[in-house]
């Protein structure tokens, strides 16, 4: 029964809801164009005369921003790429829940057999699209690394992220810390918040989760603190990049989303056992 | 016409939700004022250490302080940055709620089209409009009472107005009007958002989707305007409305005709789609 409610989560989530993928794939290959304008531009003035590698461009993609210092002098504004990608990726996998539980959910929930299978079904279903939405972003840049001749490479290229990213950078950045900071991490986070804005979506209106996710990232760009999760998904504020010191530690990023799941998985197994289903709009 | 646009203002005004958006707008931009508190208190300290005859009280000014021309605290980042969901999910559900529930077929019966579709219009706009403007002028209250009403100098640098930017001679002479002025622009253009819900409830069956999109429109807008302007067209004017919507321009100076250009474009095609599509569509 469980693989069942599975697939048709899928079926009913994923697939039926593909056009919404689309609009992540052009955006990102208008973030990777506006990277290549300023490549261009380096190469033209003879600063840099590397090209990058695919691995560059996933960097620039969740490069964030720099550690905010609020001062009179120095206005807050605000990542709009980062915040856009995980915004968006939140609100592909925003309202499938309430959607589902308003129309023939009801009657699956049913026959089911439990509440508990339902929501974890659910939560499958949200890391499926998530990890899915990532995985149609990697494409999107490969296409475009493809079209433009670009290595793909998952090796960052010192001098081009230096440019870019206007700070210089200390030591390489081996393969397996590239995977870490920019691929399973940005990855990790997005899945914490997506769960999360799926357990808020059982307390309050799933309109009003998405801008509690949206406040959520905004504080993160603001504040560098460890508490709070977006920071592990920006590349300038990884111990990778600033070091150890100051930078943002793998390790606590990973525990910090595993709490982020669980307190969404298991809150909202014990929230949707007391969920009034009949009363939805 | 007058008596359907009276059943809209007061389904607004007996709005649960309304009333909840405006408590958090209200909130987030108590919050900039908070700030501002605590950044008052400590020049106003580090003024009576120094030992000048002749304090400096150039820096106290509202218009220094109140969240139109902040541009660093933390509530003043929330607001400018969530506004245009403050803006839809104030009232612009409404219209879709009523299609959806076949609410609309009730008043249409008893009505004209062109009646409902211009009360329900006009009731919309003026909800987004309120939900931004009535917590900045709170805000604007707010701090004055704690600050004085000194008229900005260009000679000093608290004053972020650059030059050449949109009513930059008018904040330096009359602030009060550019304050006012600022007020009604933003008013319109939430105004404005809240009315592209309603135009997308038209096009689209997803309530979700009706009231986010603006939102990411906006956000890619404001992704565009930096990369279009600044690499392509090598202008520093900002086509972003995220940013232009606030008074004192950053990172990039704001244009007059932009802001206008903007302003009918965007009447033009909610009101468009509004009346013509509504007054010809069918309900039934």
């Amino acid at each position: 029964m469980f693989f069942k409610m599975l697939s048709y989560d899928i079926y009913r989530g994923i697939w039926r809801k593909k056009y919404l993928f689309l609009p992540l794939f052009v955006l990102t290959i208008i973030f990777c164009q506006s990277f290549y304008y300023d490549m261009q531009s380096y190469q033209m003035m003879g600063i840099c005369m590397e090209s990058g590698s695919w691995m560059d461009y996933i960097a620039l993609l969740f490069q964030g921003m720099k550690e905010y210092i609020p001062s009179p002098d120095n206005p807050f504004v605000f990542p709009v790429m980062w915040i856009l990608i995980f915004l968006y990726v939140a609100y592909i996998s925003l309202g499938y829940l309430h959607d589902d539980l308003t129309a023939s959910g009801q009657q699956v929930l049913i026959r089911s057999g439990g509440r508990k299978l339902w929501w974890i079904s659910k939560c499958l279903w949200n890391v499926a699209i998530t990890m899915l939405s990532f995985m149609v972003m990697y494409l999107s840049v490969t296409v475009y690394c493809l079209i433009r001749g670009i290595p793909l490479s998952f090796s960052c290229t010192t001098s081009v992220l230096e440019y870019q990213l206007e700070m210089p950078i200390l030591s390489s950045i081996s393969v397996w810390q590239g995977i870490c900071v920019l691929i399973l991490m940005p990855l990790g986070v997005a899945l914490a918040l997506n769960l999360f804005q799926m357990f808020l979506g059982l307390l309050i209106k799933p309109w009003y989760s998405c801008g509690m996710i949206a406040a959520i990232l905004l504080i993160s760009a603001y504040f560098k603190s460890p508490l709070l999760i977006g920071n592990y998904s920006m590349f300038y504020r990884s111990a990778v990049l600033i070091g150890e010191e100051s930078g943002m530690q793998l390790i606590i990023g990973a525990l910090l989303t595993l709490v982020f799941v669980a307190v969404a998985v298991m809150g909202g197994l014990f929230l949707f056992s007391k969920h009034d289903i009949l009363n939805q709009e | 016409m007058r008596t359907c646009l009276r059943l809209e203002l007061r389904k607004i005004f007996r709005s649960g939700w309304f009333w909840l958006v405006m408590g958090i707008a209200i909130g987030i931009s108590c919050l900039s004022t908070m700030e501002m508190i605590r950044l008052t208190k400590d020049s106003i300290e580090l003024s009576s250490l120094t030992m000048i005859e002749q304090k400096e009280y150039m820096v106290l000014s509202i218009f220094t302080k109140w969240i139109g021309c902040d541009s660093f605290t933390l509530g003043f980042s929330l607001y400018f940055f969530l506004f245009p969901l403050f803006a839809t999910f104030a009232y612009g559900w409404s219209f879709f709620q009523e299609k959806k529930s076949g609410y609309i077929k009730n008043l249409i019966t008893r009505t004209t089209r062109k009646n409902y579709y211009w009360a329900k219009y006009i009731s919309v706009f003026i909800a987004g409009g309120l939900s931004m403007t009535v917590p900045m002028l709170i805000n604007m209250f707010l701090t004055a009472t704690f600050s004085n009403l000194n008229t900005p100098d260009v000679v000093y640098t608290y004053f972020s107005m650059m030059h050449g930017s949109f009513g930059s001679e008018l904040f330096y002479s009359h602030p009060f009007l550019f304050s006012v002025l600022y007020l009604f622009i933003d008013f319109i253009f939430c105004g404005l958002i809240a009315c592209m819900s309603m135009a997308l409830s038209f096009f689209i069956k997803n309530r979700l989707a009706v009231l986010l999109i603006p939102f990411f429109f906006l956000l890619i807008l404001d992704y565009l305007s930096n990369f279009l302007m600044m690499e392509i067209f090598h202008t520093e004017y900002n086509i972003s409305v995220m940013r232009f919507l606030h008074p004192t321009p950053f990172p990039w100076f704001i244009s007059g005709w932009i802001i206008l250009g903007y302003g009918v474009l965007f009447t033009i095609l909610t009101m468009g789609i509004c009346i013509k599509k509504g007054t010809s569509s069918d309900v039934f």
